[in-house]
């Protein structure tokens, strides 16, 4: 079990990304692509907590971050974490998958179940720097202090050019859409939290890993800023946000929340692969929901005095410690929600805006694989047993196509095993000759479902249109 | 089969009943919503059966039943709760408060609306999902294209016009000319399926919006700006919700001051022409 789970991790581990929140600014001219990156927020009235992760692999120096802030903030509103944080509630809330083993149909015995988990796609490097210049282009310095290894800069700014060309004097690479980026935040009145990395408290720490920061400040507005993050990206961004809450789940309000689809059958062979397969999953979910949609990948009281905090438990549930360290007050009723956002520019115009509502509906993604009983079956229920299984498994196939578009090639043997121990073949329903017909092969990106519904929709407007010009007649009164 | 239609067309109500089905199917089959059966049967059950009590008591027409469907059928899209018990309490007070604030023969608030309000002030089971609908091209043309019927019918375009065109103008000014946000923050707040099914189908309730047209118009500029305000300085979420139950609210209150100085004007017209004609006559 503890093999798995380690397999599982190392399989998953992402090289390259950068954080959602500001832009990276780099020095050099490498090429700055956001991959994928954690962020926790903690919402108690109308003060937030962001803590942000921060898994830079590569030179320190190179590292800086810009965040829009409301507020000017102090040494006080900010801190850094220790860096496990992240792992632990990934892995707590991560999608999983569930074993059961069958029954021997044989005689009696007792079926397991285990779990194993796949925390997701790890986030994040980030490689830019700040350096710190007085240059009087409109910017002036709010604030400045060291926080851990972290030198911080609080900037307000006049105008966009100003910060831009601020930034370009200090020998950072400017994306071009950054001024657009920037303007709305200025003419809003919010400062700029600068973040570059201060190399003696670095390696004072002794390790090359850089820490989350957190940041604290009130605001009447829940929202999270990720426009900024996507103007020097080259295409998608992933975005995990963990939130914890004291009325109940997290939902955002400018942007449709859905849930990922759980609870399905799918076949033995994905038991090693789970990660890929989830990949593909979230992938395919994301293109049906037209991209412009926050998926939901679990949700959970994990109040104090609610004993289950997880069913079944991948990981440890956040302790006291873990919630005391992202922000919040584990007194009283506790809800922990998680986000999966996928974003680009095209399908995101504005920065997420989110509500704490009173659901306390638990919620997690879950795939079942079953285990079939291995060895020879010498007794007159394992026809009967073969059947169920061989039916079971076509039931698993059409799953795994539906979840992953046909995008994850299957095994044909895993059918034809049972096929040739049932020995005759199975009633021909439709979906199992469709699936015999072609549903084996992987065979590529299947975006029927969207179209289809796109299609439909706009067929049935223009029929509706059609029965109002003709019915509405000229005399009415409007 | 035509004069079956004709029949079923004669009626808004009719239309809007079947419209607001079509709505929940695409919700639950396409968009995912979590509806549970029993809590949308117990909110419809309970506002007809409310309905049926309060027509047998006040023996009123019994075609009062199918605005309670409609009352019932917005709620069971609009109205999140964990509990039951919340959704059988919010129904019977969306049902109940038509009979207790009136003036002038109709009731005043909006009961799917005051109903939502009075959930979100007083229990804390109550929430709405303001993205449920999400925002694009296809919810802008399905929503418009079945609200202009429901809305054509009833005789209410230009409150649903009025309302969308100064809120729109207002939030332009703000957003674009003044913070310079890029346009597509527009299109994404615009073709949200919550603000077009609100324009469409809430505030044209021919019930609870004024009688005569300039009155709608004053009325629904009234609702934009309430909405812009709270929206965007108080950073109210579903805050068009939230404006119409405020205006509906004061609304008699106006109409009772216009309608004073209206005579306080005319008196004054009249002692001014006896005047007159005493002067002219003395």
């Amino acid at each position: 079990m503890k093999k798995i789970f380690l397999l599982l991790s190392i399989m998953l581990c992402n090289v390259s990304s950068k954080a959602f929140c500001g832009f990276y600014v780099a020095k050099a001219d490498a090429k700055l692509f956001n991959k994928s990156s954690q962020v926790i927020m903690v919402r108690d009235g109308n003060k937030t907590t962001i803590t942000m992760a921060n898994d830079y692999i590569g030179n320190v120096k190179d590292f800086a971050m810009v965040v829009p802030v409301p507020t000017v903030l102090t040494e006080n509103d900010i801190f850094v974490l220790k860096t496990n944080l992240f792992e632990k509630l990934d892995a707590y809330s991560a999608p999983r998958l569930v074993e059961y083993y069958d029954e021997n149909p044989c005689n009696n015995r007792y079926s397991e179940e285990r779990e194993s988990a796949i925390p997701t796609i790890k986030s994040v490097s980030m490689n830019s720097v700040a350096e710190m210049d007085k240059a009087d282009l409109g910017v002036t310095i709010e604030a400045k202090f060291s926080v851990g290894e972290y030198d911080i800069l609080i900037l307000s700014a006049t105008e966009s050019n100003g910060l831009a060309t601020w930034l370009i004097q200090n020998g950072y690479k400017i994306p071009p859409q950054a001024n657009e980026v920037l303007t709305p935040y200025i003419k809003s009145n919010m400062k700029f939290f600068v973040v570059k990395v201060n190399l003696e408290a670095q390696q004072s720490t002794g390790t090359n890993k850089l820490r989350p920061i957190q940041l604290k400040f009130e605001s009447p507005k829940f929202m999270l800023p990720i426009r900024l993050g996507m103007a020097n990206s080259n295409g998608f961004q992933d975005l995990i946000i963990y939130t914890i809450s004291k009325i109940g789940r997290v939902e955002c309000t400018n942007y449709r929340t859905a849930p990922m689809p759980t609870g399905q059958m799918i076949p033995e062979f994905i038991k090693n692969d789970f990660g890929n397969f989830y990949q593909k999953v979230f992938n395919t979910t994301w293109k049906n929901e037209n991209m412009n949609t926050i998926l939901l990948e679990y949700a959970w009281n994990i109040s104090s005095n609610n004993y289950v905090k997880c069913d079944p438990c991948v990981g440890n549930p956040p302790d006291y410690n873990d919630i005391a360290d992202a922000g919040a007050n584990s007194a009283g009723a506790l809800y922990f929600t998680r986000l999966h956002v996928r974003y680009d520019r095209a399908h995101y115009a504005q920065d997420l805006i989110f509500q704490e509502t009173p659901n306390q509906q638990n919620f997690q993604v879950r795939y079942v694989i079953t285990h079939t009983v291995t060895g020879n079956l010498n007794c007159t229920e394992a026809n009967a047993y073969y059947k169920k299984v061989l039916l079971r498994r076509y039931a698993e196939i059409e799953n795994l196509n539906i979840l992953t578009a046909n995008t994850y090639p299957a095994n044909r043997d895993y059918i034809k095993q049972y096929e040739s121990l049932y020995g005759s073949p199975i009633e021909d329903d439709r979906k199992i000759r469709a699936i015999r017909k072609g549903g084996f092969d992987g065979g590529g990106e299947i975006n029927a479902k969207q179209d289809d519904t796109k299609y439909t929709l706009i067929g049935f407007m223009i029929i509706m249109l059609m029965m109002v010009i003709l019915r509405m007649p000229l005399n009415k009164k409007l | 089969m035509i004069k079956l239609f004709n029949n079923y067309y004669a009626d808004a109500r009719n239309i809007q009943i079947s419209i607001l089905i079509v709505f929940l199917i695409i919700g639950i089959a396409f968009l995912h919503w979590e509806i549970f059966l029993l809590k949308s049967l117990v909110i419809l059950v309970t506002c007809l059966l409310t309905q049926a009590l309060v027509i047998a008591y006040l023996k009123g027409n019994w075609s009062t039943l199918k605005s309670a469907l409609i009352t019932a059928l917005s709620l069971i899209i609009l109205l999140k709760t964990n509990f039951i018990s919340t959704a059988f309490l919010i129904s019977v007070i969306s049902i109940g408060i038509k009979y207790i604030f009136r003036y002038n023969g109709k009731h005043i608030f909006n009961p799917s609306n005051i109903a939502i309000i009075i959930g979100l002030l007083f229990t804390n089971d109550v929430w709405v999902a303001t993205g449920q609908w999400g925002s694009g091209f296809e919810i802008l043309l399905l929503i418009s294209i079945l609200g202009i019927v429901v809305v054509s019918k009833a005789g209410r375009v230009d409150t649903t016009l009025t309302f969308i065109v100064s809120y729109f103008i207002m939030q332009w000014i703000r957003s674009v000319w003044f913070l310079h946000w890029p346009v597509d923050v527009m299109w994404q707040t615009f073709t949200g399926g919550n603000i077009l099914l609100f324009s469409f189908f809430m505030i044209t309730d021919p019930a609870t919006s004024p009688n005569t047209r300039i009155e709608r118009i004053v009325w629904a500029i009234g609702i934009a700006i309430v909405s812009f305000v709270l929206a965007n300085f108080y950073f109210v979420n579903a805050a068009p919700l939230w404006a119409l139950a405020i205006i509906t609210g004061v609304w008699p209150l106006y109409k009772l001051v216009v309608n004073h100085s209206k005579q306080l004007s005319l008196s004054k017209s009249n002692a001014f022409q006896k005047y007159i004609f005493k002067r002219h006559t003395m």
